[in-house]
């Protein structure tokens, strides 16, 4: 079917093969500025639409604060700390008592940190006690009215916290934030009342993702938004940030033809493994810590973390091995690379492309 | 190979994606990538909360209820 996305513009296809050209360099240098920890499974709340596999007790046990310092402290001397960003994440961070003690050892070795969370558990005095501790961004999922909050969470609670937290957050100076929703077929309709509620609760900062085949979400059709809606929601980004009340932003989540540039700031690209790196609870050095699949490159228990990284990570910076099924003849592979890599299964198989289903070329 | 990458931005800029040259807090900054469970990245700054010390000493809250079941 016909849409933006099909038609990319000659000057955006001259911007985007430039930009090509740019992230080759990009990954020739791989700057690592964003490292992920998985400090914890355990969560607070067990949401339908959860990419990770938390529990509420998990199989893992939290990995013990001083092992990743010693990451940390490994990885100091080949980077300068304020532009590596350290993003805390689970599992549900705020699970961890220890987090602030982590969070202010971070904050003295000079790097920027912040986390995602439910606000299950962000009431005053825990948000005063992480801005303590050196605080430097936050994000906060939303992902509809109570109604449909609160049915994913399950949890009675989950919505009336989460909008208590963001509240707090979006008066705190200084403070990065934004409000994450993942957009599905339950919450769809609700876009634009949700919106103005947004800018009514003086919200400046909104990020939406869909959702892909993972976690728990793999079984429920219903989380997945299909063509038409697809494309309905690309024009509502397009159109918000247009209006200029609200940023919005959209996701990582791949290559979207005619789109890029329009629903974000920049051109597609996965970052994993080129600026980004994660540290799973077990250990595992990884790309990005929305990677399921297990590409892990090493281990922090038995290989130094910034070996790893500059020495490691093939598949991850050449990505010709993705150059197979739907992607070996796709006209758009060059500025796609085959998408994402939380997109691809244990098999290295593509699970899902956000350019084909707006194409409806599947 | 700064220079060639800040060169390829400044092309990206002159046809009009001027987005992609403005660092977001970030020196060398390609625009603001957000994965997608990530955070906002934020700029490190000296000092914006007076970080006390005695921080990490005071309880920390937690809510222990909905940790316990
Ligand atoms: S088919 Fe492959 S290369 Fe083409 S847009 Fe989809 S993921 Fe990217
Ligand atoms: S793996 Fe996915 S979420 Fe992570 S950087 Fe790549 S595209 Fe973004």
């Amino acid at each position: 079917m016909k849409n933006k996305a099909t038609k990319i513009g000659l000057r955006k296809k001259i911007a985007l093969d430039l930009f090509a050209k740019y992230y080759q360099q990009k990954v020739k240098e791989h700057p690592l500025d964003t490292l992920f920890w998985e400090c914890t499974l355990r969560c607070n709340l067990a949401c339908k639409h959860c990419g990770s596999d938390c529990r509420k007790e998990s199989l893992f046990k939290d990995m013990p604060a001083e092992d990743f310092l010693r990451v940390i402290d490994s990885l100091t001397p080949h980077v300068d700390p304020h532009k590596v960003m350290i993003v805390v994440s689970g599992g549900e961070p705020l699970m961890r008592k220890d987090l602030e003690y982590v969070g202010l050892e971070l904050y003295k070795r000079g790097y920027p940190w912040g986390m995602v969370t439910n606000g299950m558990a962000l009431d005053r005095a825990r948000f005063d006690s992480l801005l303590r501790a050196g605080l430097h961004s936050i994000t906060v999922s939303l992902d509809g009215f109570a109604e449909q909050h609160n049915a994913f969470r399950g949890n009675p609670q989950s919505f009336d916290r989460a909008w208590n937290a963001i509240q707090m957050i979006s008066k705190e100076e200084d403070l990065v934030y934004d409000v994450v929703t993942c957009v599905n077929q339950h919450n769809f309709g609700d876009l634009e009342r949700m919106k103005r509620f947004l800018i009514d609760g003086g919200v400046k900062y909104w990020r939406i993702f869909t959702i892909f085949p993972s976690g728990r979400a793999a079984e429920d059709p219903t989380m997945f938004l299909n063509h038409e809606q697809t494309v309905e929601l690309l024009e509502f980004i397009k159109k918000t940030r247009e209006e200029k009340e609200i940023y919005l932003t959209f996701a990582c989540e791949g290559f979207l033809g005619g789109y890029e540039a329009e629903v974000r700031d920049h051109f597609y690209y996965c970052g994993a493994g080129v600026n980004v790196a994660g540290i799973r609870i077990d250990g595992a050095i990884s790309g990005c810590t929305s990677i399921r699949a297990r590409y892990d490159q090493g281990n922090i228990y038995k290989d130094d973390f910034w070996e790893v990284w500059d020495k490691r990570f093939e598949m991850y910076r050449n990505r010709e091995w993705t150059r197979k099924d739907a992607c070996k003849d796709c006209k758009v592979f060059k500025y796609c690379l085959g998408g994402g890599m939380h997109l691809r299964d244990e098999n290295q198989n593509m699970k899902e492309c956000l350019y084909l289903t707006l194409t409806e070329k599947k | 190979m700064k220079t060639k990458k800040r060169f390829l931005r400044f092309l990206i800029g002159v046809l009009g994606f001027s987005s992609m040259m403005v660092s977001c807090n970030k020196e060398d900054g390609d625009g603001d990538i957000r994965v997608m469970y990530g955070v906002a990245p934020a700029e490190y700054k000296e000092n914006i909360h007076q970080i006390d010390p005695a921080a990490t000493e005071q309880p920390l809250i937690v809510n222990d209820e909905e940790q316990s079941h």
